[in-house]
């Protein structure tokens, strides 16, 4: 379904913009209908797997790996939602959108149900389907074929931080100029084999869920978003690198030697690690979809814009591994009052 | 002005970048038959691996990481940065490094599936971390032009201002799934891999990494931040290299399937962004992988580019001797297309005695009709009448990733004023 979170017009940052203007946002999310509800800190209600048939139809779907129909979902709903996608197709040039994706599980099942059967039965027992899908950005190119987004196509599957690298790779192929509109995806999948690694690897608890979902946002440089009339639901802000959580986000936060007013701190922490912060609410967005590990930034960036939606909100800062954002409105009177400094502090 | 300041590669034929190329000059092959996999399980019986095993049929996660380590230690010792041992405080820790892969370490998946070893990341960051201190890496899994999209990634943030030295690389090591599944839908298996021969019956796989270190040396692209202060000793000249240009696009046709169009799109892009024509392009290393779809679409699109400029760059396509290093190809392909530029030698296309049609009157070294392998004349001489030469590398892969890169040896000598010569001027 389409997620309007937003319809203010763009009128300028108001903050330095370090990246982009998100301008679309879509959800394949079970049991989610908007970013509000990935802020409630709780699981969200029963509900069934995503059907991507249900959303996009069977054309198309056949022989395509659970990620890529996931992300298909969720990259139609940011593409309408941005007004990149109408009733004809595309309403800009395809070669200016491009597709960064940022995944974990997404190849998992496929190669290891590729590697079992060629031990059972031989190179004779697998499809010839599943050769795309061997390689794992078959998510983005799928998404980049569905729709003729012809520009930059690539995949992160660089553990917790690829979310947000993901997005800060958007703002830096925009700031490039080497495309206008960069569709960003995260998804993971819950699919056995997937599961069973993440456990493996210590990343999803005995008894814990793990995503089975996508989140897509369109990131556009202001200016083309401005001239496109675009609704424009957030700022892509700072972004860090750095050894651990607690550096990356000290770097985010650290008083800007940039020209103007003193960055706004955040009023909201999205991150999935215990913290202390005075002042400032914190949530983690997997207690509602389930350890979202590659995707987990995208899933943060949705819902810091819906809380960037609700009136005179600040800042919101997400931190997913070692890396760290902040999210900033897009437009309106900043708040003559913040929250106060947020006094961050990993507790052991 | 984006310098290549030092490189490192490593491949079947050979453990360093040296032994690589002296290797794909003398024409030697990596191709053997499976090392590491169960040869019941294909049909194709050969690959070109990196022999590291320790034994036949023996196989342990993890070789991806090892080998892209020791490639990028190579690359930064050859810049002039001292990387220091695994585990020291290291000059490099605070290089970012982007890491192009077509599977990443998913061959460990495969092994913690069937009970064989533990679960261990995907991504390289662990072992970047592990041995030079790195803090930021980022692993760009896409196909196999992934290497070069990275590639793209450290030019844009050079160009940005964001950093003055930016590490990139390419790794690849096989994993049963794709081996058996392009095994699978290929209608013969291949026992060599001949790119643009007639008659190739398709792909083989193979394995190998390799490094650059990049560097920002004057003035910012458009919109871009100037370039911070030299904070690190410029590398020794003998490495110094110029990147002149990466383009990317995507074909959005098909999930395998190359586009000629796409291809051509590229290629014309890439030289449009270094400022240069066809003409102005000594070398070509082509993607070649063999297959009759990517080696006709290629072809197509060399033809078209090149054939109006004769008479054309001397072609030539690695992968008949290293065998299809997925990700890492492009990048592959770069490292020993700077060595051609240095040495003034292209490796011939091996296995090469008659082309398709696609790709008649180009000219490929080593191939028919007594294809050279020496560089001719160079198409460009510096202010200070040194001759310049210019590579072009291609690397598409599955989803119609597309990328080619144009590079430049030497840097060519300023005219007057400090300023980079006008490009193609000869």
């Amino acid at each position: 379904m389409v997620t309007r979170v937003a319809t203010a017009r763009w009128s300028g940052p108001a903050t330095r913009p370090a990246g982009g203007v998100v301008t679309g946002v879509g959800l394949a999310l079970p049991g989610i209908d908007s970013g509000l509800e990935l802020l409630a800190g709780a699981p969200a209600r029963p509900a069934p797997p995503i059907d991507p048939a249900a959303r996009l139809g069977r054309k198309g779907l056949r022989y395509k790996d659970r990620a890529s129909v996931l992300a298909l979902c969720a990259a139609a709903d940011a593409l309408r939602a941005a007004g990149l996608l109408g009733e004809l197709g595309l309403t800009v040039a395809g070669e200016r959108i491009g597709v960064v994706a940022a995944t974990e599980t997404g190849p998992i099942q496929t190669v290891c149900a590729a590697s079992a059967t060629l031990e059972e039965q031989t190179v004779t027992g697998l499809s010839p389907m599943d050769l795309p899908n061997a390689s794992p950005n078959v998510i983005a190119s799928t998404i980049a074929i569905r729709f003729g987004l012809r520009g930059v196509t690539m995949l992160f599957t660089n553990g917790p931080s690829s979310g947000l690298d993901a997005l800060r790779w958007a703002a830096t192929l925009l700031a490039a100029r080497r495309l206008d509109h960069v569709l960003v995806v995260g998804v993971e999948v819950a699919e056995p084999a997937a599961t069973d690694w993440l456990r493996a690897r210590g990343l999803l608890a005995d008894g814990g869920r793990a995503l089975d979902g996508a989140v897509a946002v369109v990131v556009e440089a202001a200016p083309t978003a401005l001239r496109r009339g675009a609704p424009a639901l957030g700022v892509i802000g700072r972004y860090a690198r750095r050894a651990d959580a607690e550096s990356a986000t000290a770097a985010v936060l650290a008083d800007s030697t940039e020209p103007g007013p003193p960055p706004r701190p955040p009023d909201l922490i999205l991150t999935d690690r215990p913290l202390r912060a005075n002042g400032t609410i914190i949530r983690d967005v997997g207690a509602a979809v389930g350890v979202a590990v590659g995707a987990l930034g995208v899933v943060q960036c949705a819902a810091a814009l819906s809380w960037l939606a609700e009136g005179d909100a600040g800042p919101v800062l997400a931190v997913s591994g070692p890396a760290a954002m902040m999210m900033l409105p897009a437009a309106g009177p900043r708040s003559a009052a913040g929250s106060g400094t947020a006094v961050l502090a990993g507790v052991p | 002005m984006i310098t290549i300041e030092g490189t490192g590669a490593l491949a079947s034929v050979g453990r360093d970048r040296d032994a690589v190329f002296d290797a794909l000059l003398a024409g030697r092959t990596g191709r053997a038959r499976l090392r590491g996999f169960p040869a019941r399980a294909f049909r194709a019986q050969h690959a070109y691996e990196v022999d590291d095993r320790g034994g036949t049929g023996l196989d342990r996660p993890g070789r991806a990481s090892a080998w892209l380590v020791a490639a990028v230690r190579a690359a930064l010792r050859d810049a002039g940065l001292e990387p220091g041992d695994a585990g020291s405080e290291s000059a490099a820790a605070d290089l970012p490094v982007i890491v192009g892969t077509g599977l990443g370490e998913l061959r460990g998946v495969e092994l913690w599936h069937a009970g064989q070893a533990p679960a261990q990341e995907l991504d390289f960051g662990a072992a970047l971390r592990r041995e030079f201190g790195t803090t930021v890496s980022y692993t760009v899994t896409n196909a196999c032009s992934a290497s070069l999209y990275a590639l793209a990634m450290a030019e844009d943030l050079l160009m940005l201002g964001e950093h003055d030295t930016v590490v990139v690389a390419g790794v690849d090591s096989i994993t049963t799934s794709m081996y058996g599944l392009l095994d699978r839908v290929q209608l013969e298996p291949p026992e060599a891999l001949v790119p643009f021969g007639r008659g190739r019956k398709g792909v083989l796989m193979g394995e190998g990494a390799a490094a650059v270190v990049l560097r920002r040396r004057d003035t910012p692209g458009p919109g871009g931040q100037p370039a911070p202060a030299p904070t690190r000793p410029l590398a020794r000249p003998r490495s110094v290299a110029r990147l002149r240009s990466v383009a990317l696009s995507c074909d959005a046709r098909h999930p395998t399937a190359p586009d000629a169009k796409g291809i051509e799109l590229t290629m014309r892009d890439a030289q449009a962004r270094a400022g240069l024509t066809p003409s102005d392009i000594d070398v070509v290393y082509a993607h070649g992988t063999g297959t009759p779809l990517n080696d006709e679409a290629e072809g197509r699109a060399l033809a078209s580019v090149f054939r109006p400029a004769p008479p054309g760059p001397t072609i030539t396509a690695i992968k008949s001797m290293t065998g299809h290093t997925s990700g890492g190809s492009g990048l592959l392909s770069l490292v020993m297309a700077l060595e051609s530029l240095r040495r003034g030698e292209v490796p011939p296309v091996g296995g090469l005695a008659e082309v398709i049609d696609e790709v008649a009157g180009l000219r490929f070294a080593g191939g028919p009709g007594g294809g050279e392998t020496r560089l001719g004349p160079p198409v460009a001489i510096d202010a200070g009448g040194r001759p310049v030469r210019r590579a072009q590398i291609d690397a598409f892969g599955f989803g119609g990733v597309n990328a080619v890169a144009v590079v430049e040896y030497p840097v060519p000598e300023p005219a007057g004023s400090g300023r980079p010569l006008p490009a193609g001027v000869g």
